[in-house]
């Protein structure tokens, strides 16, 4: 069984898709059916909501988690209430989102629960604290959504997954292109240049002094950068991004970086919404960006089938993206099928 | 009006309310929605409790099991609407279950201690038979679900469910429609104790209220004040908020002493940077954590309980409603005037008023309104740098600069003098100095001559 064993080194790990239907779930049941059932916990839950309000819309079931006897899950009430197995409720919090509170409970029998989770990346690791001090479990399995929208990020794990797959694009060549892209936004290291203080302010553009502090240039978000003045971050050795990274703010900042030396601070990955070709052209100029929290990237599952019945040649499909990314590349559904 | 709504007063309730260490977001909601308590006898009760807590807490066994009891209560929640729906007859789901036994034991944990703490609070209801039913196992955990020993089909049905490899769509339903009964009868059987629930659910909160009220009063060196009806006075009166802020920096507050009576204006004089506007801000911090039960910041005090808090800040300027800060402050004032109209149970703290216009009608304006509350026998001080002295007045005055060290000290004013201070403290800030000695050549030479 692959990359099991190396999951289970981990206190947390989270599985991110891609895109819709890169097959994510399946990705999570298998890993879900393959843990030891005996002596060790299992806690589960997902980072938001957002990534299944299509599904909300058009009121097409999203997939469902498959929870053995034993696993902690955490759901919102709505799903709770909607779940086929015999769960024990432990606790309910207080916070509510836009499908009620986030119930945690403990599955008695096995049986199918939709996932939706934690509103904010807070709550999120306080959770994952909790399933582990609170609850025992080894090992928490976050669902993890990536989208624009601000919601709890699963960078907060300390290993991930990716899922990537045919339903992105139905060209191998594109389809490695744009996964090698994000593979290496997942790859950007943790910046030394910022202490942790503990109280990372979570809006605004910051400077980041030589002693590792940060000091007010602007507030109020990256929409206002263009009044960013080149004075404000003469002598910083970083500059902190609270938001999102995009292209239009990089390359505004591009040469001021460039010919300074200085390096650029988001919070995570999921921050950085830059296309390929930028990234690329401001690294191949010296540029620099770093991450504050960064989780370890084990491995890729690619499906090579799309929704709409392309289906790729996925030993191909495995080979290509295992050659540029330098990773482990499985498809689940020929491990399951070849098992 | 609510507590909530007093948070618009720019007089520090927003933070005072801030600094309550309240354990469940329930008592705050509650606390937040109450009237401000008018009646003595109700504010007596409010300082009986308050003082048996205190003393409560002081013992540091009880103080101990109170802090239990505070970390028990973090898990009280708003349960209302869950009550009245299964008093509507409607049966609870799994969630609704978990939350009445959560209540239900908070309540038992909570119920020995609550008794050593305040014999002045209501007691809470018994509801151990509600735990037991919905603990049928007695695990005594928070947790909750349709446990098997609810009925005896369901231990077989789960145990097939648990043996069969895959997920079995026709015995989940069977299990769902059997745990469906065990809901209806549960909740059968909890509709006597909704009365109850209802009850221990407010207490708590109250219980809540209570201790972090208490607790507040301890760290911040509150007194519990007298009940007066013809003046308010305060000895050695401080402002927590700007008192905790100075001792951040290592310096201290100076306490300040004064009394004022109904239907004896007082006007309150003094130098620029004198404490004239903390003074009475802290007058209106104090009236209303006097009203709200959490004691006055004071060495000791006697204050009139009243309906209304009129409290003239300053500047008033809303460039929204297109008023000026003198439109804005005159509707201000007639809103008092009329109010006073009606009740005289009110205390009006102005803070310069009229101070946008000329001196010249300033004085009278403020004369003016002055002898009308006297009239009208209100509580009232007013800060002016307008040399009014209205007659039946008494006057204070902020004693002022003292060998360049301010000295913020409220004594009795005699002089009919306006206090000339402000050249001298502008001095101090090390402001232009050809314009201040301009102004001194100005006073000495030409006013005087008029």
């Amino acid at each position: 069984m692959p990359f099991v064993q190396e999951i289970m080194s981990y206190r947390s790990i989270s599985v991110v898709g891609l895109g819709k239907n890169t097959g994510k779930t399946e990705c999570l049941n298998y890993i879900l059916n393959r843990l030891p059932a005996e002596g060790y916990t299992v806690a589960v839950s997902s980072a938001g909501i957002d990534g299944e309000g299509v599904d909300q819309v058009t009121g097409t079931s999203k997939p469902e988690i498959f929870l053995r006897e034993g696993t902690l899950f955490a759901t919102s009430e709505k799903h709770y209430r909607e779940r086929q197995l015999i769960s024990e409720l432990l606790e309910i919090s207080n916070r509510k989102t836009s499908l009620g509170r986030v119930v945690t409970a403990r599955a008695i029998t096995g049986g199918k629960s939709q996932l939706s989770g934690h509103p904010t990346t807070q709550s999120l690791k306080r959770w994952i604290e909790r399933a582990s001090k609170i609850y025992g479990a080894n090992l928490t399995i976050i669902d993890g959504a990536l989208s624009r929208v601000s919601i709890a990020s699963p960078a907060v794990t300390e290993a991930l997954l990716l899922a990537t797959g045919a339903a992105l694009s139905a060209n191998i060549d594109n389809l490695v292109f744009r996964t090698s892209h994000m593979v290496s936004l997942i790859k950007l290291e943790k910046t030394t240049l910022l202490n942790d203080c503990g109280s990372i302010p979570e809006r605004g553009i910051w400077g980041v002094n030589s002693e590792g502090e940060l000091y007010s240039i602007v507030e109020g978000g990256v929409f206002s950068f263009s009044s960013i003045h080149p004075q404000a971050i003469e002598g910083a050795s970083a500059v902190f991004i609270s938001g999102a990274l995009t292209d239009r703010f990089l390359n505004h900042i591009r040469s001021l970086c460039l010919d300074n030396d200085i390096e650029l601070i988001i919070r995570d990955f999921t921050k950085a919404f830059i296309s390929p070709q930028v990234f690329s052209s401001f690294q191949r100029a010296g540029g620099k960006i770093k991450v504050l929290d960064k989780s370890r990237l084990i491995a890729v599952c690619a499906n090579p089938v799309s929704p709409e019945g392309y289906i790729l040649d996925s030993k191909r499909l495995c080979n290509k993206l295992s050659e540029t990314l330098d990773l482990p590349v499985y498809d689940i559904r020929r491990i399951n099928d070849e098992a | 009006m609510k507590l909530r709504s007093y948070f618009e007063m720019p007089c520090g309730m927003r933070e005072v309310f801030a600094s309550l260490q309240l354990s469940s977001p329930l008592s705050g909601h509650l606390l937040l929605e109450r009237e401000m308590p008018v009646a003595s006898y109700k504010i007596a009760l409010l300082y009986r409790q308050l003082e048996d807590a205190v003393n409560a807490l002081r013992d540091n066994n009880i103080c101990n099991r109170a802090e239990i009891a505070k970390s028990v209560l973090t898990g009280l929640r708003d349960i209302r609407n869950t009550l009245s729906s299964i008093s509507a007859g409607k049966v609870p789901d799994d969630i609704e279950l978990y939350e009445i036994k959560n209540l239900a034991m908070i309540s038992e944990r909570v119920r020995p201690i609550l008794k050593e703490i305040s014999q002045s609070l209501p007691g809470l209801p018994v509801l151990e038979p509600v735990v037991d039913l919905l603990d049928p196992e007695s695990f005594r955990v928070p947790s909750f679900y349709i446990y098997d020993s609810y009925d005896s089909r369901l231990s077989e049905i789960r145990r097939e469910i648990k043996a069969s490899s895959a997920f079995s769509e026709e015995l989940y339903s069977q299990c769902a429609l059997i745990e469906d009964e065990v809901r209806r009868d549960l909740s059968v059987r909890l509709i006597p104790f909704v009365n109850d629930l209802n009850d221990a659910m407010h207490s708590l909160a109250e219980a809540d209220i209570l201790l972090a009220k208490a607790n507040l009063f301890i760290k911040w060196h509150l007194v519990i004040p007298e009940i007066s009806e013809k003046e308010t006075s305060y000895t050695e009166m401080f402002n927590p908020e700007i008192s905790e802020l100075l001792g951040h920096k290592g310096m201290v507050y100076q306490p300040v002493s004064l009394m004022i009576r109904k239907g004896t204006p007082t006007l309150l004089v003094g130098a620029n940077m004198g404490g004239k506007s903390v003074t009475l801000r802290t007058l209106a911090l104090s009236q209303l954590m006097f009203q709200f039960g959490l004691g006055v910041p004071a060495q000791c005090a006697e204050v009139i309980p009243i309906h209304q808090i009129h409290f003239l800040s300053g500047d008033y300027q809303d460039i929204k409603k297109g008023l000026s800060s003198f439109a804005a402050e005159m509707r201000q004032i007639d809103k008092l005037l009329r109010d006073s109209e009606k009740s005289s149970s009110i205390l009006a703290l102005l803070d310069e008023p009229a101070k946008t216009t000329n001196p010249y009608e300033g004085r009278a304006l403020v004369e003016s309104l002055l002898s009308i509350l006297k009239e009208r026998g209100i509580l009232s001080i007013t800060a002016t740098h307008y040399n009014a002295d209205p007659e039946g007045c008494v006057k204070l005055r902020v004693k002022g600069m003292e060998n360049g060290v301010m000295n913020y000290q409220i004594v009795c004013a005699d002089g009919g003098e306006a206090p000339r201070e402000a050249i001298n403290i502008a001095k101090s800030l090390g402001i232009d100095e050809r314009w201040l000695n301009e102004a001194v050549r100005l006073m000495e030479n030409k006013y005087n001559n008029i």
